[in-house]
Order: structure tokens, then C-alpha cells, then sequence
């Protein structure tokens, strides 16, 4: 399998006043094309930072992070743009649609001005949106507002998903639909996909789990038998 | 609550640019309202006093002649508490280098009523005459120096035995075209009866006693009058300087209370705006005060000290630049306008609180609408986090095929601004302000400008000379170009409250003058009737083709009476004439001979020329084309000022409301454009976003305020026209260009300093913010 994610010796400081904070120490670890990745970890552990810099969101402070090939950490804010344009679909905890853009618009807003994507309307569809398409996200429950978060991330194909916490703002039905269908785009449509969680039930359902205290990788862990959402007991 | 202050200049540290716009529109309230109460209120305060004690009349009566002992009839009338008689004349002032004129009156024995004010020197005995300080000045005369006065080729050397102002001349113009007065041509002076020899008398003037109008004796003075070869009755109220004080009085009352309501409505829309955006961000933290016990009261006085510091630092800051920049200007500008003695502009306590006390209450009203919501809701609402406000569709959505084209940035656009329709008032309405004072400012200097252009066009001679031809030819020889022989007489008009006029009457193929209507269409002389300044036949409902009474005076002081017929009218924003062909003038008077010309010379310096000329005992009066646009040219500098003044107050007006709703929308729309942000839009698309929001902000309160324009502009010149005046009253489409560019110039500033806030979004902060 082709790696498409290496984050080599990353660290990650931030000034907060007058403390710095070492929110990522010497990360390390390597992501395949079409594997499905739980990062998981407890609240503070620098989970979210990995997601920030592995979306471009933000910039390691040192060490290599390379995705597809290019070092994203050399990148210009520009090319950086780009990136994230191109290249990643992020899910986040609270979905992060914008208020004033149907549920259509959305999904299209973010493939906006990219060849080859899926049809937005094709791709609601798919997330069984289909009749919910030019509803305002006020007019959503959470869970087809994120449905819609996925189906945003989707539509413009792209090189893999990052998904912070994707069910932590729902309830189980709603969380166990939103897990079925990342599983779905990555086992039928072999997308990568990068979750986040704290949640430890939810590591059986993925081919590799990092493990992240205080900063650190503490545990890169592969799951022989990746077990399928049907076979999992959710609560 | 010491703890909550600090909290609160903390929050405005973080948001310095916005508070200083909200400073900005307060201290330009506070500015104008403090300034032109400062002007309602001295000359109201000054004025009155000084009527009483100098004992302004309360009517003339105008005559051909009316004889010393006609008095006491006018004194049995009840009501009537004195009357006193005196004769007023035109002079030339011979000496004068601008051809200066005194209006000289003759002082009445025991003189009560209209008395002097003296400034310099004292009462003029026989062979002395009291001038008016103003004009001294202008003309470097002090008390002591000699003038040569004269009138229809009589002559008088009289000494200046003191200086003095008079409370009928409070606003003293030569003629009512005038905007302001000119006092190296023009002023007013006073001499004793026996200093003209035999005096003809021809006003009266009268005081009542108290308690009695105009109105109830006037029937009884008309009928003593025309026992006599009366003329006309003007009362207190109509004399061009009472009404120039009143309108100045009455206009500037108004001003000072509308002008900062708008601005104070303005900045408290925009408190309304930054609180209710200020308090929906920290609802939690207002759910946590509470929960720790802080009342209510606490929290909103907490908040109340956001409208409190604004109008602190933005009276302050428009109490200070109205004190060192505007009174001084005002007190420059009196001084130029009014002849009253030791008159000057002062701020009053009045003036100050009261723009302090608006600004306050506007800005609490506002701080408390926009609190009052969040502080009724309970605890654990506020601490929960807000649900999202819903969009709605647009009507433009019905039309798909245009909806479907729209960029995506535009949608959102369009959906932000129908669902935050008071940002969008607030913001249009300052910049509609803008629009409206920065129209009104150009479209003002470009009439100036146009009246100094028509004013060229029309005057192309070098030189006017009132004089024998023979001098001409002896002082410029070989230097004349062209030659132009015109009748210069005087005009007055019968049935137009005697009104005199420089009547012209001219050669029709001459060059040197050019006629006009408001068009500036050419008007040509004809010679079948008169051409007519336009002001004065608009202002008395006179129109082509009609007939008037009219009085010719001849040099020699005969006068004829005549029935003209007005044949064109001309728009003439200045020393405005009567002009006829020397053809009409045959057929309706008679031949009468040219006693002037106009000159274009060859070469050399027409200064000097003049000089020359009037350095000749037998020129009468010499002029160029040049003094008729520094008239004009001095009234431009002397407005530059005001200009400057309402065009500065007009981008900070815009400034603040752009700048101030935009950081809103910016804080309001964070999670937006940092969702944008890690969408991978560039920053130029975030850019182009608010920047679109912005310039249709704009276009929206440049379109809106159109209408204002032409209604604001359209007051100034009526205010100006009903004192006589004639500007050109057409608002050209460049003045709006100008003015609605300037503004998209402020917007497009705006803009690049709202790069600033959006650079530094931070898109992991700002999600994590919200969530």
C-alpha cells in the first residue's frame, strides 16, 4: 500500500503568554492509502493538533509532514490553501456548515471551482439527504447536519478525511448513521479517512489506532480483524 | 463593579479602531452642535441688547423729499413713540482705488432712534463725518485723514472724526446679490445735517411704543405719507440686515439641533450594533456573573460604561476641536459677515450639555435595548451555547436562472444582509450622510467655481472706464486692441421697492460682454426690450415680455420716468445690471450720449493702466473684468474653511460607520470565513467577500442618498437666494460622481485596513471558539 501520510518527528509549541505550551512532542507515524485511522486519545492530549496540521490548518513547529508525496509543513500559505482546497475533506464535532447556505449549497460551496467532483445533489443522496437538499442547516437535526459535513467533505474527492470527534455533538442513532457512512466511503470507496476520538469503543472499527498522551505517540497499534459497524454494540 | 470596569477598558483595548470610530461620530456631533449653537446663540444673545440700546427703528418711510416740520404729524399717530427725519445719499469715495461707495446719512438732530455705536474717535461736527469701521479698515482710513466725497458732481472734503458701526447696517451689503459683505467698495458713514448744506430729506424713521405693532399703525402712516412724495414703508422685518441675522439666527438653531440628532442617531445605531454584538459574545459570560449572584443592574451599568466613555472621550474630543478650531473659524467668519462691535463667538454652558446630554441618553437608550434581552434570560440559557439564526430565502431566489449564476460569496452576501437589516441601516445610513454633506460641500464649491467661470465668460474687456474718450486715447495710444462706447446710467425700479441697478446700455455687436441664462445658454441684446438679472425676476415674478415702471437718473441727477419692456432675462451671479441696446434706448428715452467704454488692450499691465487712469482727475471710475472675479475669487477662500471643514467631518462620518459595521460583521462572521478559511479559500475570496459587502453598502447609500442631495443642496441655495442671492442651483453629474467617488475612495481605504483583522484569523482558535 502507498503511504500517504507520514508525520515525521513533529513538534508542536505554543506561546501562551508567557508559558509555552508543548502541545506535540517528536510525532511520529505513517497513514496508508484507504485506511481507516482512529487517533485516539483523552481530552488535552494533542489530538486535535495532529488533525490542525495534518489539514494545513496549522504548522508544525519542527519535523517533516508529508502527505502525497509533499512536505505540507515547506508549503506556502498559498500552496497551503490549496491543499486544503484540493486534497482534504474535514468533518468537525460541530459540523461548522454555514448558517446562510442551503444544505446543497454547502456541499457545493466547498467544490466550488474544482474539476472532477461529485455532483452535490448525487452526493446528498448518497447521505440520504436527498429530499433535504435546499434546507438551511437551522432546519436540520445534528445528525443531517453532519451528514451534510460529510457529504461536503466528500464531494470534491478528496485525498483523504479528517473527522474530529464527528459524533460527539449527537446522539447514538444519529452517531452510529455518521459512523456507518465514513465507513462506507472507506471501504466501498476506498477513501482514507483520519477520525479523532476519545471514544474507545469506536477503535475496533479501524486498521490502525494512534495512541497520544500528553503530546506524544505513545502507541501505533494495527487491528488484525477490523470489525465492521454491524458487528459493533454502540451506546 | 471595579473589577467589571477593568474588564471593560480591557475589551475596548482589543477593539481600539472600532471605539475610535464610535468617538469619531460622537465628537463630530458634538463638534457641529456645540459650533452652530455657538453662532444661534452669541449673535442671539448679542443682537437683542444691542438693538435696544442703539434703538434699532421699527420701519422707514421712504420719500422723494419730505420737509423737517412733516414730522410732527407722523408723531400725533398713536403708537408712533418718535420719528425722526435724515437725508441718505450714494457717494464715490474719489480717492478710493476699488471705486469705493459710502452710503452716507445724515445724523438727525437729538438723534435717538438708529444711533451709532462709536468705536474709534467721536460724533462728527460740521465738515466731519463718521465712517464705518469695517470700511476704514479695508481702505487703511484712521481717524483724522481726509475723504473726497461725491455726488452728482457736487463735492465734499470731510474729515473722519471717529469710527463707528450702526445697528441698521448690522449686515452690511451693497446690494442684496451679495454673499458677503465687500468692504473695500462698500460701507456706510454719518454726518452732521449742516456738513451737506442744504439737506433733502427722504426717510423717516420711526419708533413705537411698546406694546403697539407695525401692523396696527401702519393704515395711519400710509395715509399721513402720501401727503407727501412718499414712496414705501419697510419695516424692522424686512431690512436685509435684521432678516440676514434672523435667517443666520433661526437657520443655525435648527442646524444645531438636526445636524447632531442625525449623528447621534447614527452612532447610537451603531452602539446598538457593536453592544447587542459585544453581549451576544459573552452571554456565557454574563450566565457566569449571574450564577456568581451579580445582579443585574450591575451587569447593565457595567455595559451603560460603553455609551458613557464614547460620549466622554467624543464630546471631549468635539468640545476641543470646536473650541480651538471651529469658534475661531466662526468668530473669523462673523467678524467678515456682520458689522457689530465687539461682537465674537463664545461656547456656552448650553452648548455644551446639550449635545452631551443627547449623545448620552441616545447611547444608554441604545446600550440598554441591546442588553435588556440577554439579561432577562435565566442563567443556564446563558450559559448554553446560542442557537444559530436561521437564514430565510430571497425573493431572488424565485427567479432561479439569476440566483443559479450568482457567485456563491454573493449568495451569502445577499443572505447575510437581509437577515442583519439594521447592520446594514446603520452602515448605510452613515455613509448616506456622508454622501449627502460631501454632495452638498462639492456641488457648493462647483457652483462658486461656475459662477466665477460664467462671471469670465460674461465680462471679457480689460478695462470699464467712465470717463471722456479723449482721455482714453491719450493714456493707452497705440496699447488698444478693442474699443467698446456704452452708456452707463442708474435704473430704479418703481414697483420693485425702488430697487437701483446699474443700468448698461451697450453696443450689440460688442464682445466684451456676453449674456446668459441659467443654461448657459447665450442670451443676445436685442433690441426690442431690456435684459433682466434673473435672480431679481424670479424673486419679484417678473417674465419676458412683461412691462415695468421704471425711474431712469441720469448723471446729472435728472430723472425720467419710463415704461420698459422686458424683453430677456440673464443669469448674473454678481453685481448684478440692467442692460439694453443702444437702439431701445433711442426709441424708448431718447439719443443719449456714451459716457464710457470698455477696453481690450494690446498688451501691458492693465494694474498699472488702471493706476494710471485713475490718477486722472477726469476719469470717473475705473474698473477691470479682473475686480468682478475677486469678488468671487475672495468669497471661494473665504468658504475654503467651511469647505474643508464639511468634507474632513464627512470621510470620518463614513470612516467610522464603514469601518465600525464592518469589524462587526467581521467578529459576527469569524466562524464563517473560518470555515472558508479551511475550505481552502484564499484570503482575497474571504477578502472579496466583505469587501462586496462593504461597496454595496456603499452604492446602496449613494443611490439612496441621491434624492437628499439635491434636497440639501437645494436648502443651502434657497436659504441663499431668499436673502437675494443668486447661485446656480443645478447639481451636475459630476458633483455627484465626486462626491459618491470620494466616498467609494473611503470605502476602498476602509477595506485595506480591514486586511488587518482578516489575516489574522486564526482557523483552528476560531472553530475551536465556537465550539
Amino acid at each position: 500500500m502507498k503511504s500517504i501520510i507520514q508525520f515525521d518527528g513533529v513538534f508542536k509549541t505554543y506561546q501562551q503568554g508567557e508559558v509555552k505550551v508543548h502541545a506535540l512532542k517528536d510525532a511520529d507515524f505513517q497513514i496508508y492509502e484507504g485506511e481507516f485511522v482512529i487517533i485516539f486519545g483523552a481530552s488535552g492530549a494533542g489530538k486535535s493538533t495532529i488533525l490542525n496540521i495534518l489539514g494545513g490548518i496549522d504548522r508544525p513547529t519542527s519535523g517533516r509532514v508529508v502527505v502525497d508525496g509533499d512536505d505540507i509543513s515547506q508549503l506556502s500559505e498559498h500552496e497551503l490553501t490549496n491543499f486544503r482546497k484540493e486534497k482534504v475533506g474535514f468533518v468537525f464535532q460541530f459540523y461548522n456548515l454555514i448558517a446562510n447556505l442551503t444544505a446543497l449549497e454547502n456541499v457545493a460551496f466547498a467544490s466550488d471551482g474544482l474539476a472532477d467532483v461529485f455532483m452535490p445533489s448525487d452526493i446528498l443522496g448518497q447521505v440520504g439527504l436527498a429530499d433535504k437538499q435546499h434546507h438551511f442547516p437551522s432546519q436540520l437535526s445534528g445528525g443531517e447536519q453532519q451528514r451534510v459535513a460529510i457529504a461536503r467533505a466528500v464531494a470534491k474527492r478528496p485525498k483523504f478525511l479528517l473527522c474530529d470527534e464527528p459524533t460527539g455533538a449527537l446522539d447514538t442513532v444519529a452517531g452510529i448513521t455518521v459512523l456507518n457512512l465514513l465507513e462506507k466511503l472507506n471501504r466501498q470507496d476506498r477513501c482514507t479517512v483520519v477520525l479523532i476520538t476519545h471514544n474507545p469503543d469506536l477503535l475496533p472499527m479501524a486498521d490502525k489506532v494512534v495512541h497520544v498522551q500528553d503530546g506524544e505517540v505513545r502507541e501505533v497499534s494495527l487491528n488484525e480483524s477490523r470489525k465492521a459497524m454491524k458487528e459493533m454494540e454502540l451506546s | 463593579m471595579k473589577v467589571l470596569s477593568k474588564k471593560f477598558f480591557r475589551q475596548i483595548r482589543q477593539a481600539k479602531l472600532q471605539f475610535f470610530a464610535l468617538v469619531a461620530i460622537v465628537a463630530i456631533g458634538t463638534f457641529f452642535s456645540t459650533g452652530l449653537t455657538a453662532i444661534s446663540g452669541s449673535l442671539s444673545s448679542y443682537i437683542e441688547p444691542y438693538y435696544q440700546e442703539y434703538n434699532l427703528s421699527d420701519a422707514i418711510v421712504y420719500f422723494d423729499a419730505l420737509p423737517a416740520e412733516a414730522v410732527q404729524s407722523f408723531l400725533q399717530i398713536e403708537g408712533v413713540k418718535r420719528a425722526e427725519v435724515r437725508q441718505v445719499l450714494e457717494m464715490s469715495v474719489s480717492q478710493s482705488e476699488h471705486s469705493a461707495k459710502l452710503l452716507v446719512h445724515t445724523i438727525p438732530l437729538h438723534n435717538e432712534i438708529n444711533r451709532s455705536a462709536l468705536v474709534e474717535g467721536r460724533e462728527p461736527g460740521a465738515g466731519e463725518v463718521l465712517i464705518d469701521s469695517f470700511f476704514a479698515e479695508a481702505n487703511q482710513l484712521k481717524v483724522g485723514d481726509t475723504i473726497q466725497l461725491v455726488h452728482q458732481k457736487s463735492e465734499w472734503n470731510l474729515m473722519i472724526s471717529g469710527l463707528c458701526e450702526n445697528v441698521e447696517h448690522s449686515f452690511n451689503i451693497e446690494d442684496a446679490s451679495m454673499v458677503l459683505p465687500d468692504r473695500e467698495t462698500f460701507g456706510v458713514a454719518y454726518l452732521a445735517e449742516e456738513s451737506l448744506g442744504q439737506a433733502v430729506y427722504n426717510q423717516l424713521l420711526i419708533e413705537l411704543e411698546a406694546g403697539f405693532a407695525l401692523s396696527d399703525v401702519l393704515p395711519q402712516i400710509e395715509a399721513t405719507a402720501v401727503k407727501y412724495p412718499y414712496q414705501y414703508v419697510i419695516p424692522k422685518e424686512s431690512m436685509s440686515s435684521y432678516q440676514a441675522i434672523r435667517t443666520t439666527i433661526d437657520n443655525n438653531k435648527v442646524l444645531s439641533f438636526v445636524v447632531p440628532l442625525i449623528l447621534f442617531t447614527i452612532s447610537s445605531i451603531i452602539i446598538l450594533i457593536s453592544l447587542s454584538r459585544l453581549v451576544d459574545s459573552q452571554r456565557s459570560q454574563i450566565g457566569i456573573m449571574k450564577a456568581l449572584g451579580v445582579s443585574r443592574k450591575t451587569i447593565l451599568y457595567h455595559y451603560m460604561l460603553y455609551p458613557i466613555t464614547s460620549t466622554f472621550f467624543g464630546s471631549g474630543a468635539g468640545l476641543g476641536l470646536a473650541y480651538f478650531l471651529f469658534v475661531p473659524m466662526l468668530d473669523d467668519i462673523g467678524r467678515r459677515t456682520y458689522s457689530l462691535p465687539g461682537y465674537q463667538v463664545s461656547l456656552s454652558l448650553h452648548s455644551v450639555f446639550l449635545p452631551l446630554l443627547i449623545s448620552l441618553l441616545f447611547g444608554c437608550i441604545a446600550c440598554y435595548i441591546s442588553t435588556r434581552r440577554i439579561l432577562k434570560q435565566n442563567t443556564m440559557e446563558l450559559m448554553k451555547p446560542k442557537s444559530v439564526k436561521s437564514a430565510h430565502r430571497l425573493a431572488l431566489e424565485k427567479v432561479p436562472q439569476l440566483w443559479s449564476r450568482l457567485n456563491f460569496t454573493y449568495k451569502l452576501l445577499l443572505r447575510d444582509m437581509s437577515i442583519n437589516k439594521w447592520k446594514l441601516l446603520a452602515g448605510s445610513l452613515g455613509v448616506m450622510a456622508c454622501v449627502i454633506l460631501m454632495v452638498t460641500a462639492l456641488g457648493f464649491r462647483a457652483s462658486m467655481q461656475q459662477m466665477m467661470q460664467r462671471t469670465k465668460d460674461m465680462y471679457s474687456y480689460d478695462l470699464l472706464i467712465h470717463s471722456e474718450a479723449e482721455l482714453v486715447e491719450e493714456v493707452l495710444q497705440d496699447q488698444v486692441a478693442e474699443i467698446s462706447f456704452l452708456t452707463k446710467l442708474n435704473l430704479q425700479l418703481t414697483d420693485y421697492e425702488k430697487t437701483r441697478f446699474e443700468f448698461l446700455v451697450l453696443d450689440p455687436s460688442t464682445s466684451h460682454f456676453r449674456h446668459f441664462d441659467e443654461d448657459h445658454h447665450s442670451v443676445v441684446l436685442r433690441d426690442d426690450g431690456l435684459i433682466l438679472p434673473q435672480s431679481f425676476a424670479k424673486r419679484h415674478d417678473i417674465s419676458p415680455g412683461q412691462e415695468i415702471r421704471a425711474v431712469l437718473i441720469q448723471e446729472d441727477g435728472t430723472a425720467q420716468e419710463l415704461r420698459l419692456h422686458v424683453a430677456q432675462l440673464s443669469a448674473q451671479y454678481t453685481a448684478p445690471k440692467i442692460f439694453a441696446s443702444q437702439e431701445y434706448l433711442r426709441k424708448s428715452i431718447g439719443e443719449i450720449a456714451p459716457n464710457g467704454m470698455t477696453v481690450r488692450i494690446i498688451q501691458g499691465d492693465i494694474a498699472s493702466i488702471k493706476e494710471e487712469l485713475l490718477d486722472r482727475p477726469e476719469a470717473l471710475s475705473v474698473s477691470t473684468s479682473e475686480d468682478v472675479q475677486l469678488r468671487i475669487s475672495n468669497l471661494i477662500k473665504q468658504n475654503n474653511p467651511v469647505f474643508s471643514i464639511f468634507i474632513l467631518v464627512a470621510i470620518v462620518l463614513s470612516f467610522g460607520a464603514i469601518y465600525t459595521v464592518s469589524t462587526i460583521n467581521i467578529q459576527e462572521q469569524m466562524r464563517d470565513l473560518a470555515i472558508m478559511k479551511v475550505l481552502g479559500y484564499s484570503r482575497k475570496e474571504i477578502y472579496r467577500l466583505l469587501f462586496n459587502q462593504n461597496f454595496l453598502i456603499t452604492t446602496i447609500a449613494i443611490f439612496c442618498a441621491l434624492p437628499f442631495c439635491v434636497l440639501s443642496y437645494g436648502q443651502v441655495v434657497d436659504a441663499l437666494r431668499a436673502s437675494g442671492q443668486m447661485i446656480p442651483d443645478q447639481l451636475h453629474g459630476l458633483t455627484f460622481i465626486g462626491g459618491a467617488g470620494i466616498t467609494v475612495l473611503i470605502t476602498v481605504i476602509t477595506n485595506q485596513l480591514l486586511k488587518l483583522p482578516i489575516r489574522q484569523i486564526d482557523m483552528a482558535e476560531s472553530i475551536k471558539q465556537f465550539e
